[in-house]
């Protein structure tokens, strides 16, 4: 407004005429310019949108087609096929190193034992007396002889639980069957007493 | 008195207390008398005790008469009867002995079984003698004499009977080590 006013475009019957100074004409040119430029932009978006709409529009169709979409069928296989294969050459190049590496263990373990220097040290090891010093050492301590001997004894002792377990079980089955045979009522729990001695009680005594 | 049981505080001492399961006879009474086969495989545990011994101690006779001079393996009946002569005799030696000295054999302890007099105390020498005859006389009719341990209420056969013995479950006893 100011610059129109400036220009000397809107005038009223009251307003004074405008003077046509150099600041005045520059000012209003410079703005004419930006409104341009302006113009010009919206003007080149709108074209821009106007080119893009039916391009996508024609890339979809394209797509739509039962030629793009065998294009699409293909490109989408072709990924497929170069992930398959990046999974198998991972897991190939793992199977590859796996026996790289087992290979390896196994001629350093095999020319380790079948070296000289090996059985060199192996026959000096056997031969020294304090390598047996250390086996009777190990064998007659106190620690290990305890564990045997409580191993050999805590089997013995499962076993015989079990076996006890078993004939009192036989006993009981063996008893029921001779009792039904010759038609005698089942035993009965045996009543105990207080033995008036010792103030325990126990099965009674004759 | 073997294996009798404290009565609590507190308790009607008229009422029987509540028996612990004996160790490795789970829910068996510790005091109840001991069925045949129990008594049967602690039997034939001592024979292959003995057995297994003499075997022992005659391979060691024929090595040690190798040595000297040459061993034939051919025997005569004589031989045989004298063999079981000394197989009997250590076999008795063995079960009275035991009885006596332990109130049971290797093979009744593994079983967890002891012979007692009816009174509750150890079997002496002279009833030892008494129940191994009433064995042999309770065997000879087809072992007949061993079915009255069936359903006797003391499960007594006739070897017990005679001898005045019973034989009893008893609680093992394992030493605790230091």
């Amino acid at each position: 407004m100011n610059f129109m006013r400036r220009c000397g475009r809107l005038t009223s019957p009251d307003t004074p005429p405008p003077r046509y100074t150099a600041t005045n004409v520059i000012v209003g040119a410079v703005g004419l310019g930006a409104r341009v430029m302006a113009s010009a932009a919206l003007g080149a978006t709108a074209a821009a949108r106007a080119v893009a709409q039916p391009a996508g529009a024609v890339i979809r169709g394209g797509l739509a087609t039962p030629p793009g979409q065998a294009v699409q069928a293909e490109t989408q296989a072709l990924l497929e096929t170069l992930d398959a294969a990046g999974r198998r050459d991972i897991t190939r190049a793992r199977a590859e190193i796996d026996r790289a590496v087992d290979s390896a263990i196994d001629r350093f373990t095999t020319d380790a034992i079948s070296s000289e220097r090996t059985s060199r040290v192996l026959e000096r090891t056997l031969e020294s007396d304090d390598l047996w010093r250390i086996v009777d050492r190990i064998a007659n301590s106190p620690e290990v002889l305890d564990a045997i001997a409580s191993a050999t004894v805590g089997l013995t002792g499962v076993v015989a639980d079990e076996a006890r377990r078993r004939t009192v079980t036989a006993d009981e089955f063996a008893e029921r069957i001779a009792r039904r045979i010759l038609r005698r009522a089942p035993r009965e729990p045996r009543p105990l007493v207080l033995d008036p001695v010792s103030e325990e009680i126990g099965p009674p005594q004759p | 008195m073997t294996g009798a049981l404290p009565v609590r505080e507190g308790s009607d001492p008229r009422e029987p207390a509540r028996r612990p399961a004996a160790a490795g006879v789970q829910g068996s009474d510790p005091n109840a008398f001991a069925g045949i086969v129990s008594r049967g495989c602690a039997l034939a545990l001592d024979v292959l005790i003995v057995q297994a011994s003499l075997f022992a101690v005659g391979a060691v006779i024929a090595l040690i008469a190798e040595a000297f001079g040459e061993v034939s393996i051919d025997v005569s009946a004589f031989e045989v009867a004298l063999g079981a002569i000394v197989w009997i005799f250590v076999f008795d030696v063995y079960l009275i002995g035991f009885w006596w000295l332990a109130g049971q054999t290797p093979g009744m302890r593994l079983l967890g079984v002891a012979v007692t007099t009816t009174e509750g105390a150890k079997v002496t020498p002279k009833r030892g003698i008494v129940r191994l005859v009433g064995m042999v006389l309770a065997a000879i009719p087809l072992f007949a004499g061993y079915l009255p341990i069936l359903y006797n209420e003391e499960r007594q056969g006739f070897h017990d009977k005679l001898a005045r013995t019973v034989v009893r479950y008893r609680k093992p006893t394992r030493k605790k080590r230091a």
